[in-house]
């Protein structure tokens, strides 16, 4: 690491070189300079952010197969009759024109549906009003026959016949191909202009997706700048230097583009969960800069005049590689949690948001401070003026936690329990229409054709069962006509259409129009011959053609994912009482979106385990220690309660995109928990006292976690001008949760962790003993030699110039020494006033035993050499013991046998 | 004579097994000698056939469908078919009858359902809609015979077809016939004059479906030849149906009687 750092220090232009180089690349790797476009793509494709080998989901495409897709856009007329001939020619041109349409698949309208009919005895199955009547008669029959018929009633016209439908029906492409060719969108600009003054309304899953897609990509180009901008302002109220605001920024769009350069040569599209991720990065990153640039500034205020940049730099990334780095560790590890969710959306989500802070962690460390050092010695008092009264602020705070140490804890766990309870509240679900805003054109429009055609939201009730030919049978048809009968009495269900109403039509139609005959045919063999002469294409949407499966197609005024997941459950429970060998089962593509919910709370719960595991192990390994582990979590385990408790009391529900936000915050927020505790550990030992270290490491952290939180929270804020309804509550959720965790990082860490003694990793590996203290050294006999250190970071180290005195004689002594390195020499005032030396001692002695016990010093010992002195206490002998009681066993024995020895030696002088 | 076997599905299905006669050697120079090719060598008079009509949907399942089918010209040069149906066992008994008027529009279809015990005259939506739920549409059939009728239709160059020498015929429907293609473009064998590959295209060009001709199958039947097998296949639906011809007879004696509606009524089997 010191190499990696005097590199940076000695050579920034190379490493800035090197950087840019690498961003010059990664930028032309994101263009088609021959095609002129960019290569990153959108897909913001429903289906991909669905579980992969999800049983629900496959058994929908099964039925899509079978029946063709539920997913159709709904033109709806709203005019004052729809049975006038302007209206049906309207109707018919509107048709026309639509089914001309590149992409469209065939549209289905009252005008052009098929029916049969009888006349003078003959069968005609012709288009329902092709060409439109002009007689009243004919029109009032023409209602009459309309309102009539089960398959259009409710669906193609409403029973009030105010509107009309179109079903517009789509070629099967991909969902990206098909916002990008803007196929509804030429749907909607015919219809309106064919639609005169008629009110024209739109719904349907294509349309409202489509519509989602392109505010996705809207977003996301005004997203990037906006975020960009809200930094730059942060970054300058923080430290009004042209550096301080132009260094943070430009690593973090290097960061950003080496991200998105990657998604390109990955191939991976921006989907619905993973266009958080550019802002993301951007969002953490910057907090990485931040620390890194402040880092600079404090250490440029501290040397004062003296300091040179190279050496500035190299102190900077001294002091902030290891926390800088583990910050990094733990917000990946946060979200390499997502890993273990069912949804490949938001795994890829994972992986790639890992690779983003990756990145900004290399251009931090390395790019950052390159162009601070670049940026030469800040001016006196650059990097922000308000850091004394944010000293102030931030010691006020500390004694504050001292001193209410108790009442915060107390208050943490009320907020706990509170937010329990919340977490009981949760609504789980994702729905299409919800994640716009309820004054969205496309919400107003589901609304409306909700009112007036009963049901904007299709799905399917699929019948099978093991027998061809079964639904020619009339009892199993009549079986489907009674579901009918009961689905369409249910409140939330507008209309169903099956082939059991297709069958009837066709019996009435064969046996003169005569209306008893509007019903099922008595034998399997009637119904069989009137379909074989009588139906159209438009039977294949009922049933298959082993007439084995059957759909009941049902048109639902259900919006929420909840109710739309409620029903679903109703009607399977209604299932479940066809005969044994008919098989009934709900699906749809919101019926998919609206079971997602369960691998919604199971992936966040897995997700959310699996992050809480593997941070709390960081941290326990971290700070060598289980306990400390466990209080470094709490502060962080609290503002995830807190989050869930917020989605339980506001009613957000718990989706794709909000079910990101505990992970993230978690990896985010406990990055301020070691921040806080490393620089508390510094302190704490440099003045062996843990509530003076308390207070100068909120000092000293105080003023960057805030700017890094003030920066996150704004950058996620900045989703919340979003158009999209998720992003704006995940961006809202996300800036709150990370509030909470700031403010108890600030209150109720310290709060925790004011009496603690910390040993972190690192000051394990790097504390010197001198070689093998195990051996050398009697207290430590019987011990590793990171125990051993373990057992020196427990106490302290206290160093001594030569001839400088290190106790005296009558002194009151509440510790003992054990001489790590140099030599001490013991001695007495004699009789005569001239000093009786006592001998020597060096490694592995110890002195001023006697006083750790009795309380006074018995001899006055000073130093002969420069020499290094393991400090022990009674405190520090008993925070061993607590934490780490084998230890502290075996220093005890030690401890024993070495007074026993020095008893016996002193026995064996006197005697 | 284009206008000959247009307007039934069964009459069309009766014809399609049989193409024309081998081709002068001088070859045909354009739609219209093309077209003339097509029907020279169909069956004078009568034909019996028995095919089977395998229809298979976008899961994979299939349905079968089997029916004879009687043919024949009468003193008035206009066609009737008489359509028997023999599968699946609940049509079994039903028939479809089909006499052709001068105005083609005015041809009647009749059924009959042996289950309603009733003849039905039926007029059908021609535009839309597939026969007896196979992947063939009525105006597919029409189209096969009818490619030189509108004068729209150009001769390109000579193309092989599996291995055999086609004249390729390219027609754009005007405007006036209301068809569900932009472009219909057929591959003539010109030894044979069966029709060995038909592509239906969509607007845009975009091609929809295909027909084809098994071209093992080929065979000559008295005077004329014959394709035993062929598919269309709808490339956007992913659907297919093969047509097999089980048996035909050509110009052999079949009763007037055949083709009567009476015949339908009385419920006669028709050997």
């Amino acid at each position: 690491m010191n190499r990696f750092q005097n590199l940076v220090a000695r050579h920034p232009v190379w490493v800035v070189v090197a950087v840019l180089a690498v961003s010059v690349l990664a930028g032309a790797r994101m263009y088609d300079f021959h095609e002129r476009h960019w290569l990153l793509e959108v897909d913001p494709a429903f289906n991909t952010v669905l579980p992969d080998e999800d049983e629900e989901k496959q058994f929908y495409e099964h039925v899509r197969r079978l029946f063709g897709s539920d997913e159709t856009m709904l033109v709806a007329v709203v005019d004052e009759d729809v049975f006038t001939y302007e209206s049906l020619d309207r109707l018919a041109r509107l048709t026309r024109s639509i089914e001309q349409l590149d992409g469209v698949h065939h549209v289905i309208s009252i005008v052009n549906a098929l029916t049969v009919r009888s006349r003078d005895g003959d069968i005609e199955i012709e288009p329902f009003a092709n060409p439109p009547p002009e007689s009243p008669e004919a029109l009032q029959a023409l209602r009459e026959e309309a309102l009539s018929n089960p398959i259009f009633a409710g669906t193609l016209v409403s029973t009030d016949a105010r509107s009309a439908a179109l079903l517009v029906y789509f070629l099967e492409m991909p969902e990206r191909e098909f916002t990008e060719r803007g196929i509804d969108q030429a749907v909607r600009e015919v219809a309106t202009a064919e639609g005169g003054d008629a009110r024209i309304l739109f719904a349907g899953p294509p349309y409202v997706k489509a519509e989602i897609t392109r505010l996705l990509i809207d977003d996301l180009r005004s997203l990037l700048p906006l975020t960009f901008s809200i930094l730059a302002v942060v970054a300058l109220l923080s430290f009004r230097t042209l550096a301080g605001v132009v260094v943070p920024l430009a690593s973090i769009l290097i960061a950003v583009l080496w991200t998105l350069s990657l998604m390109v040569a990955l191939g991976r599209p921006l989907n619905l969960v993973t266009n958080i991720v550019p802002p993301l990065v951007l969002t953490v990153g910057f907090a990485y800069a931040v620390h890194v640039v402040a880092a600079y500034y404090r250490i440029a205020a501290e040397f004062g005049e003296g300091a040179d940049a190279e050496g500035l730099t190299r102190r900077t990334l001294r002091e902030l590689w290891l926390p800088v780095f583990l910050t990094g560790v733990t917000t990946a590890i946060g979200l390499l949690a997502l890993l273990v969710s069912p949804m490949g959306a938001i795994r890829e989500f994972g992986v790639l948001s890992v690779v983003g802070i990756v990145f900004a962690l290399i251009v931090c460390l390395s790019f950052t401070p390159a162009m601070m050092c670049l940026s030469g010695v800040p001016r006196r008092g650059a990097g922000g003026s308000s850091g004394r009264r944010f000293d102030r602020l931030a010691e006020w705070l500390a004694r504050f936690d001292l001193r209410h140490r108790r009442a915060i804890l107390v208050l943490g766990l009320a907020v706990f329990v509170v937010s329990l309870y919340g977490m009981t509240r949760i609504q789980v679900g994702t729905d299409l229409v919800s994640n716009l805003k309820p004054d969205h054109p496309v919400v107003v429009d589901f609304n409306a054709v909700n009112e007036q055609l009963g049901g904007a939201n299709p799905f399917y009730v699929v019948i099978e069962t093991e027998y061809p030919n079964a639904f020619k049978e009339p009892e199993n048809l009549a079986l489907i006509h009674e579901l009918q009968v009961w689905l369409e009495a249910h409140p939330l269900i507008g209309d169903t259409t099956s082939v059991a109403d297709y069958v009837m039509l066709l019996n009435r139609g064969f046996h003169d129009n005569d209306p008893a005959y509007l019903a099922l045919p008595e034998t399997r063999r009637q119904t069989s011959q009137i379909l074989f002469f009588g139906a159209s294409d438009e039977l294949e949407r009922f049933v298959d053609s082993r007439y084995q499966t059957a759909s009941i197609v049902v048109r639902s005024q259900v919006i929420d994912s909840g109710a739309v997941a409620a029903l679903a459950a109703e009607i399977d429970e209604h299932l479940a009482q066809l005969p044994p060998y008919l098989h009934g089962r709900v699906t749809g593509n919101s019926v998919v979106f609206a079971n997602m919910a369960d691998d919604i709370s199971r992936g966040q719960a897995q997700s959310l385990l699996a992050a809480v595991i593997a941070i709390y192990a960081v941290l326990a390994i971290l700070f060598t220690s289980l306990r400390i582990g466990a209080v470094a979590l709490l502060p962080n385990i609290l503002p995830v309660a807190v989050y869930f408790g917020i989605l339980g009391f506001s009613g957000v529900s718990l989706n794709l995109v909000t079910g990101l936000v505990a992970c993230i915050v978690l990896g985010i927020a406990v990055d301020d928990t070691i921040h806080y505790l490393t620089q508390f550990n510094v302190e704490a030992k440099a003045r062996a006292d843990e509530e003076a270290g308390t207070i100068a490491a909120l000092r000293a952290v105080g003023r960057p976690i805030t700017y890094t939180t003030v920066a996150l929270a704004l950058g996620f804020l900045s989703l919340t001008q979003t158009s999209l309804r998720y992003e704006v509550e995940f961006g809202s959720l996300a800036a709150i949760t990370l509030c909470v965790a700031w403010l108890l990082d600030v209150t109720l860490t310290p709060a925790l962790g004011a009496g603690m003694r910390i040993v972190t990793l690192w000051d394990v590996l790097s504390l010197d003993l001198g070689r093998d203290p195990q051996k050398s050294i009697p207290m430590f006999h019987g011990l590793r030699r990171a125990q051993a250190r373990i057992v020196a970071l427990m106490a302290s180290i206290r160093k001594f110039g030569a001839g400088e005195a290190v106790m005296r004689i009558g002194e009151t002594g509440d510790c003992m020494y054990v001489v790590i390195d140099g030599e001490l020499a013991i001695s007495v005032p004699g009789e005569d006033g001239k000093r009786v030396d006592l001998g020597t001692i060096s490694r592995g002695d110890v002195v001023g035993e006697v006083a750790l016990f009795v309380g006074q010093r018995t001899a006055d010992v000073d130093a002969v050499t420069d020499v290094e002195l393991l400090r022990l206490t009674e405190r520090s002998l008993e925070r061993l013991r607590r934490r780490y009681p084998r230890i502290a066993a075996q220093v005890q024995r030690n401890l024993s046998l070495i007074l026993a020895k020095r008893l016996a030696s002193t026995t064996q002088r006197l005697g | 004579m284009a206008q000959l076997l247009r307007s039934s599905i069964p009459f069309l299905l009766a014809a399609l097994a049989a193409g024309g006669a081998a081709a002068g050697a001088d070859g045909p120079a354009s739609p219209a000698s093309v077209q003339a090719c097509i029907e020279s060598n169909r069956p004078k008079l009568t034909s019996i056939q028995t095919i089977t009509m395998q229809a298979n949907d976008r899961a994979g399942h299939a349905t079968k469908t089997r029916a004879k089918i009687f043919w024949k010209k009468f003193d008035d040069d206009l066609a009737r078919v008489l359509m028997r149906f023999t599968d699946p066992m609940d049509m079994r008994g039903s028939a479809v009858l089909l006499i052709e008027r001068e105005d083609r529009t005015k041809s009647d279809i009749f059924m009959y359902l042996p289950e309603l015990d009733k003849v039905k005259r039926v007029t059908r939506h021609m535009a839309s809609g597939s026969i007896f739920g196979t992947d063939i549409t009525y105006e597919q059939m029409e189209r096969l015979y009818g490619l030189v009728d509108e004068g729209s239709s150009t001769l390109g160059p000579d193309q092989d077809v599996e291995g055999r020498p086609a004249w390729v015929v390219e027609g754009r429907p005007t405007p006036d016939e209301a068809s569900s293609y932009a472009k219909v473009v057929v591959f003539v064998d010109q030894k044979t004059c069966l029709p060995l590959r038909m592509e239906f295209y969509e607007r845009n060009d975009k091609l929809r479906k295909v027909m084809t001709t098994d071209v093992a199958k080929i065979e000559q039947v008295g005077s004329i030849w014959v394709s035993r097998a062929m598919q269309m296949q709808d490339l956007r639906d992913q659907t297919a149906t093969d047509v097999t011809v089980e048996s035909i007879e050509v110009d052999v004696d079949v009763p007037n009687r055949y083709f009567s509606q009476r015949e339908l009524e009385t419920r006669r089997r028709v050997e």
